[in-house]
């Protein structure tokens, strides 16, 4: 009979499920993003009007290819659960990498409660006897049970139903056809104003922070990277392929919706895309625009789930949250700690219902990750010059995209001051507060011998 | 009570079923597993995986290598002794 050396069991360690591909990439990011073409994006239409809308899918277009660029290569390096937070850590410093961690934690559970919000939104909708509340609750709890059973349930769930959404986006380009842009919606001066850019080259910078809604989540491929079959691989492709992908999304959307529902109407259009089916009197696309809306929220929710719990459960591996975050269940290899913990913080923001507040604490913490992307791929380039260490992706025209992306970033943040200020104030406030607790507190308690793990070379100049 | 109402008792009733199981099958894995396993995972395996791989990728490339010269020095040398033998001849 084998007997198991008490040396081996020493050495028996759990790991999550390395079980993914560039499809499940795929799904993951556009999953989280595709909710923004069917809501979100069309605040842009308010602020800049019908050409504004679309300077704004571009202008994103180019931040977040800069950013998938970017994340492409270092997240094929630096291949941890985590993420930009791994990243950070193993080149910028400890503190980084906890801010970064908290950027997307809440970035995605606030993004999480924003489409459960929209989900009970909906079926309030459908019918006024339907309470919001259970359906908000239910909606987290089971999209909470997939990611509990393990990454490739949740992930093969995600990729379908995004993969369907995507499909009702084509259906209204294709099942309309030749009926967009009727002249009444640019002849005529809707609103007392000129459709086209009611407030000029102001309102358009307005429309900049909108414009994200676009792309909004795309970087949380990378939370996955511990679980890719293999990393250098599927990182590059399933993010590159998901741009892709969405920049088709987000024009079809934006021509499809413009060219359906006038500005004023679309402009404050809880669903655009549902509206422009709507207008199109076609029942068979309503009805499909209607589940593509529904299923949108949960793909992204879903994803949601799935990148917080693992910028959470890496921040626990390292002791920069207690250690116990950083339990892997044996049976489903899934950080079951982490996925549980973050359950009621998201019940609890979407029980606020407070959709506005949430969202935008959501995009102002992912815009705070996109501002520190440059530095951290500059400061990589630098300590690790090309041919020093194995790359799964080296992105072109280095630093160029960084700089665009820095720029870009600068004029997001500028956008979001004049709207939101008290947000951005706020968030940052609290940012503030959670390094202070970091690093007089909790990085006592790191072990800090067992923070670097990668077994890189000595970085150039140390 | 409407249909719309039923529904909204089943969605809390199903929500809180599977809030519930996940809590319960934490709890058991919590009891059954020791502690130290639960957290045992660590960061940059997959890089030494890759490493490693290389590592043996070389590895199996020198020893082809190597095998690739063994074997073209046999030929040639079994060449130099075929051009030295008399022809026809060797028994």
């Amino acid at each position: 009979m084998a007997v198991e050396t008490p040396a081996v069991a020493r050495t028996r360690r759990l790991s999550l499920l390395r079980v993914l591909g560039p499809i499940h990439i795929w799904g993951l990011g556009v999953g989280i993003v595709l909710v923004g073409e069917f809501m979100g994006w069309n605040f842009t239409v308010a602020k800049g009007g019908v050409f504004g809308g679309l300077v704004a899918c571009w202008f994103a277009g180019i931040l977040y290819s800069c950013v998938a660029m970017i994340d492409s290569e270092v997240s094929s390096t630096v291949a941890s659960a985590g993420g930009q937070y791994a990243q950070a850590k193993h080149i910028i410093g400890p503190l980084a990498a906890f801010n970064l961690a908290l950027f997307i934690i809440f970035e995605y559970v606030m993004l999480e409660a924003g489409d459960s919000i929209v989900v009970g939104a909906i079926m309030e909708n459908v019918s006024s006897e339907f309470s919001a509340t259970p359906w908000v609750v239910l909606t987290i709890a089971v999209l909470t049970f997939l990611n509990y059973r393990g990454v490739t349930l949740a992930l093969t769930v995600n990729y379908i139903i995004t993969a369907i959404a995507f499909i009702t986006i084509l259906l209204l380009l294709f099942g309309n056809w030749g009926n967009f842009f009727t002249e009444w919606l640019f002849t005529t001066e809707i609103g007392g104003k000129n459709p086209e850019m009611p407030y000029g080259w102001l309102g358009i910078l307005a429309a900049l922070q909108f414009g994200i809604w676009y792309y909004l989540g795309i970087e949380g491929t990378c939370q996955t990277a511990e679980e890719c079959r293999s990393a250098p691989r599927a990182l590059p492709i399933g993010t590159m392929s998901g741009l892709v992908t969405l920049l088709i999304a987000a024009t079809i959307t934006w021509y499809v919706a413009t060219g359906l529902v006038d500005w004023v109407t679309l402009g404050s259009s809880a669903y655009p895309l549902y509206d422009a089916a709507l207008n199109t009197g076609k029942d068979w696309l309503i009805v499909a625009l209607f589940i593509g809306t529904v299923l949108s929220c949960l793909a992204s929710a879903n994803g949601c789930i799935n990148d917080a719990s693992r910028a959470w459960f890496a921040m626990g591996r390292d002791q920069f949250v207690p250690r116990f975050f950083g339990g892997v269940h044996p049976r489903y290899k899934s950080p079951y700690r982490s996925i549980l913990f973050l359950v009621p913080i998201a019940i609890a923001f979407a029980y606020t219902g407070l959709l506005d507040q949430v969202i935008t604490f959501s995009i102002i913490s992912g815009c705070l990750i996109y501002a520190v992307m440059p530095i951290n791929i500059i400061r990589f380039r630098r300590l690790y010059p090309m041919g020093s260490i194995r790359r799964g992706y080296v992105y072109p025209f280095h630093p160029y995209p960084a700089f665009v992306l820095a720029l870009f970033v600068a004029l997001t943040f500028i956008a979001i001051y004049f709207g939101y200020w008290r947000n951005l104030v706020g968030a940052m406030a609290f940012y503030i507060l959670a390094s202070l607790w970091f690093t007089f507190h909790r990085y006592r308690m790191v072990d800090r011998s067992k923070l670097y793990t990668m077994p890189w070379p000595r970085p150039k100049g140390y | 009570m409407s249909i719309e109402e039923v529904m909204n008792y089943v969605a809390w009733v199903v929500a809180i079923a599977l809030l519930a199981w996940m809590v319960v099958d934490a709890l058991r894995v919590e009891v059954t597993y020791d502690r130290d396993l639960l957290v045992s995972s660590v960061e940059g395996e997959i890089e030494k995986e890759i490493l490693a791989t290389d590592e043996e990728a070389a590895l199996r490339e020198h020893a082809r290598a190597m095998t690739d010269t063994d074997t073209e020095v046999t030929r040639e040398s079994t060449v130099h002794r075929d051009q030295q033998a008399p022809p026809g001849g060797g028994s």
